[in-house]
Order: structure tokens, then sequence, then C-alpha cells
């Protein structure tokens, strides 16, 4: 049987910005139009400060998405790594699910949910899980060696960077998730 | 500093450090104070480079204890000091209490975001830079 990762609720511990008090630089940043006027409450605490949301946004989904470059399966186990260490279980959630839909298969997930990071991983998938745990948790301590143990398991020092990337947006992105509200189960 | 192979992230990360180091509506963080905080945390997470670079971005000598990593003057720093520390070395022990000693601070909610958006950004630097560095490192 399949493994799966329940969908959680974010609240946030401060108020967002009502859709009806927003400045015009507040709507556009939310990229609010007539027709589209639900906007997240994750989106609308952010905008609080517009010019960071819309900048980081943009940065994000070149990150997470850009054409080109890292396969997204490892982008998102990169993400959901960092989202382990930072202890932030909503984006884990969200990125264990995408994980599972682009792996075509739960075995990982299901080893990082149940037993942890110090999981038994297949080789490759441990070599990028050691990477962007020690990335996530103590920049300072990553080693050379661990760069190159990804180079042995076929990556490119351009798919590299990109995990990097990956890794370390999720050091911004759980810093905000994590701190300004917390997170519950959908009934 | 060694930038990202991808034009367009390297452009994205230039306009992300833009937005919160030289804002255009700061909501009562001044430059001097971002950099100090930003300093202290690159120092913090072993970016002694980065740190430094932060530091030589200030214009006065008003943030420069708490940019070494020393105790700030007065308590509403002090909560963004602490915030910044907590967030930076443990993010997973954060907590809505938190969130409630910045707005005992007299934070407003922009200041807020505005805090944790600073503190977030210098995690991420701080890691690209770290991992780039690695990169330069292997063939």
């Amino acid at each position: 049987m399949s493994f799966t990762v329940k969908a959680l609720t974010w609240h946030p511990h401060i108020e967002p910005v009502r859709i009806e008090d927003a400045t015009p630089e507040q709507l556009a940043a939310m990229q609010v139009t007539p027709s589209n006027t639900k906007v997240s409450p994750y989106v609308r605490t952010l905008v609080h400060d517009p010019e960071s949301y819309v900048a980081r946004t943009k940065l994000y989904n070149q990150i997470m998405y850009g054409k080109g470059g890292l396969e997204n399966v490892y982008r998102e186990l990169g993400a959901l790594v960092a989202s382990a260490v930072n202890g932030c279980n909503y984006c884990a959630s969200v990125h264990a699910r995408r994980h599972i839909q682009l792996a075509g298969g739960s075995d990982i997930v299901r080893a990082l949910y149940t037993t942890g990071l110090d999981a038994d991983l297949d080789p490759k998938t441990r070599v990028i899980v050691d990477f962007c745990r020690v990335l996530s948790q103590t920049p300072s301590a990553a080693t050379p060696q661990q760069a190159q143990a990804l180079r042995d398991h076929g990556f490119s020092k351009d798919e590299i960077a990109d995990l990097i990337q990956s890794a370390a947006i999720f050091a911004w992105a759980n810093r905000l998730m994590h701190t300004l509200g917390h997170s519950t189960r959908q009934d | 500093m060694i930038q990202d192979p991808r034009p367009e992230i390297a452009e994205g990360m230039r306009a992300c450090r833009a937005s919160i180091l030289k804002p255009a509506n700061g909501h009562g963080l001044g430059g001097d104070l971002r950099h100090a905080l930003a300093a202290r945390m690159a120092a913090q997470i072993g970016q002694t480079a980065m740190a430094a670079e932060h530091r030589a971005a200030m214009t006065g000598g008003d943030h420069t204890t708490i940019a070494e990593g020393g105790a700030a003057g007065d308590p509403q720093t002090a909560a963004m000091v602490a915030h910044a520390d907590l967030v930076t070395q443990t993010p997973s022990r954060a907590s809505e209490a938190d969130i409630r000693a910045l707005e005992a601070a007299g934070l407003t909610n922009p200041q807020i975001v505005a805090l944790s958006e600073l503190i977030a950004f210098v995690n991420y630097d701080a890691r690209v830079r770290a991992g780039m560095a690695l990169l330069e490192g292997i063939a």
C-alpha cells in the first residue's frame, strides 16, 4: 500500500492583511484581480512587506520550477530535507507529496517520515540527504567530499548548484512559515 | 562571492538582497540595523566574509555592538536580536510566544514580517555562499 502524507492547514500568529484594506502595491503583489480575490492567509501575512514578498516569490519559482538543470524530484527532496531539519511540518508535508508524485512512488518519503533522516536509503538518495542536511543544519560543516560524492553519483556541478538552491531557499521559506504561524491537520 | 551559474537565479538573488537590505519602504527598520543583524547572523552561521561585508556596509556606529555579537542597548532592539539569534540557530524551537514577544516590544505587523524576511534571507544567502564555495573546490 502506498504511503500518504496528509495535507495541513496553516494558521498565522499575526493578523494577515485583509483584501479590503490592502494598498495598491499589496494588491499587485498578491496578484488580486476582480476575478481572483482568493488569497491564502500565508500570502496575506507576508504581504505586510510587499517588496520582499514579490522578490522572493520570483526567485523561489526559478529555483523550484526553472526549466533545465536538476530534475524536479531532487529539488523536492532538497526542500523536504531542509524542512525536516528546520522543523517546518507544513513545508515538509507539501514537498513530501510533490516528491511522491514526481518519484512515482513513496518509498523514500515513507522511510524519511517513519525513520527520520538516518533512514535506510539507496546510496544516491543517501548522498543527497546528507548534503542537504548538513547545509541546512550547519553549512560551515559541509565538506568538498560531500559535494564530490554528488559528482560521483553523476550530478553535474550546475545540477549540484540547483540542489544547493533548493535546500537553501527552504532555509528561507521554513523560517517564515514555521515562525509566523503554525499548522494543524485538516479534518 | 561566487554567483549561481544560472543568470536568472543570480539576478533573482540580487533583487531579493535589494528588497531586504535596501527596501523602498523599510517599515522603520533602518539599513544599519539590517546590516548589523545580518553581520551577527552570518557570523553565527560561520560565514565570516559575509559578516565582514555587512559590517562594512554600515554607515554609522549605532549598531556596531550587535553586529559583533554583543547585547543591544534598548529593549526593542534586544527583542529583535533575540529573535534573530533563535530563528538562525534553532528555527524548529520558534513558537507563537516569540511573535508575541516582538509585539510586546512594540513591533508592528509589517515590522515583524520585515524582520522575519531579513532573518530568513540571511540564512538562505549564507547557505548559497557555503554551497557555491564547496563547488569551486571540486572538479
